[in-house]
C-alpha cells in the first residue's frame, strides 16, 4: 500500500469542494488523475469506493452538525428528498451501464456540451435567484425538485454527468435551504455511488481488471474533509453559501466547457 | 412531500446565532468525531494488508 502525498491533498480539496456546494468531486477530480497519468479502470472504482463511505461520513457529520436533520422513522422532508434523488440518480447508472451493454452510443460532444451549457445557466440563475430572493421569499415548490432530480438522472445515465450541480441547484431553486441542500447531496451521492460500485464489481467479474491503488490516498484526503467541511458549513454563514454554489456551478460549467473544447 | 417543508429549520435558527455559538459544538460530538478517526485508522490498516 502506498499514500500519495499529492492525491491526498486533490482529494481533501475536491470532496471538501463536493460537501460544501454539492458537487465537483468526480468531475473536477477524475480529469486531473488522468492528466496525472493513471487510467480510468485504476481512477473510477477508487472514486465511487472512497465517494460512498465518505458520503456516509458526510452525511452523518452534516446531521451531527446540524446542517439538516435525517428522520426514517417518521421519514421527514430531507430524508424523502435525499431518497428520490438516490432512486434517479441509481436509474442513471443502470441506464449508462444497460447502453454501454448494448453499445448505444450519443454524439458525445453534444451531450456533454448541453450538460456544460445546463450546468453554467444553473449557476448564473444561481445567482439570479439570490437577487430575486428578496422578493419572493422561501417559496417552496417540491414538484420542480422531482423534476430536477429527474433532468440529472437522465443526463447522467446517457453520459452527460454533471448529476450534483443539477441536484444541489435544483434543490436551492426549489426553495430547501442552501447549507441543508448540499448535505441532502452527500446523502443521496452515497447511496448512488454504492449503487455504482456494486455495478462496477458486476462489470469486473465480466473480466474487468480494476486497481485500487489509489484508493488508500483518495480515501485519506476525502475522509478528513468527510470530517472537516460539514463543520466548516455549521460555522459560515449561510449568505457565503447563497453566493459560494452558484460560483462554484458556474465555474465547473466553465470547466466542463474548457474540457469539452481541449478534447 | 409537504408544500411548506421544514428543511434547515434548524440549519436557519443556528445562522441566527453568533459565529462563537456556531462554532461551539458538544461534548458528543467530539467523541463521535474521535470515533471516526478510530473507523478511518482500522480501514487504512485493512487497506496495508489487503491492498
Amino acid at each position: 500500500m502506498e499514500l500519495f502525498l499529492i492525491i491526498i491533498i486533490l482529494a481533501f480539496i475536491f470532496e471538501s469542494m463536493d460537501s460544501m456546494a454539492g458537487m465537483g468531486f468526480g468531475t473536477a477530480l477524475s480529469p486531473l488523475l488522468f492528466l496525472l497519468g493513471y487510467t480510468p479502470l485504476q481512477v473510477v472504482p477508487t472514486i465511487l469506493i472512497s465517494e460512498a463511505i465518505t458520503g456516509i461520513v458526510d452525511t452523518f457529520f452534516d446531521h451531527e452538525f446540524k446542517n439538516v436533520q435525517y428522520s426514517f422513522r417518521p421519514l421527514n422532508d430531507a430524508t424523502k428528498i435525499g431518497l428520490i434523488m438516490a432512486f434517479f440518480g441509481c436509474i442513471a447508472i443502470f441506464t449508462s451501464v444497460l447502453l454501454g451493454y448494448f453499445a448505444i452510443k450519443f454524439p458525445a460532444i453534444v451531450i456533454k456540451t448541453y450538460v456544460a451549457i445546463l450546468v453554467l445557466f444553473m449557476g448564473i440563475s444561481g445567482f439570479i435567484r439570490v437577487k430575486l430572493r428578496k422578493i419572493e421569499f422561501s417559496k417552496t415548490h417540491p414538484k420542480l425538485l422531482i423534476g430536477f432530480s429527474a433532468l440529472a438522472g437522465f443526463n447522467k445515465g446517457i453520459g452527460g454527468g454533471g448529476y450534483g450541480p443539477v441536484i444541489t441547484m435544483g434543490q436551492i431553486f426549489s426553495g430547501v435551504y442552501e447549507k441543508s441542500a448540499t448535505a441532502i447531496v452527500s446523502f443521496s451521492e452515497s447511496i448512488v455511488s454504492v449503487v455504482g460500485i456494486l455495478t462496477f464489481f458486476l462489470v469486473s467479474f465480466a473480466g474487468v481488471q480494476i486497481d485500487l491503488v489509489l484508493l488508500p490516498s483518495i480515501f485519506t484526503g476525502g475522509f478528513i474533509a468527510a470530517l472537516s467541511a460539514p463543520y466548516l458549513v455549521r460555522v459560515l454563514p449561510n449568505k457565503i453559501w447563497k453566493y459560494f454554489i452558484p460560483s462554484y456551478a458556474f465555474g465547473i460549467g466553465i470547466f466542463l466547457l474548457v474540457k469539452i473544447i481541449m478534447l | 412531500m409537504s408544500i411548506g417543508w421544514e428543511i434547515g429549520k434548524e440549519a436557519q435558527e443556528l445562522d441566527e446565532k453568533s459565529i462563537k455559538e456556531r462554532m461551539k459544538i458538544e461534548r458528543r460530538s467530539i467523541k463521535r468525531v474521535g470515533f471516526a478517526l478510530i473507523l478511518y485508522s482500522i480501514t487504512i490498516i485493512l487497506f496495508y494488508f489487503c491492498l
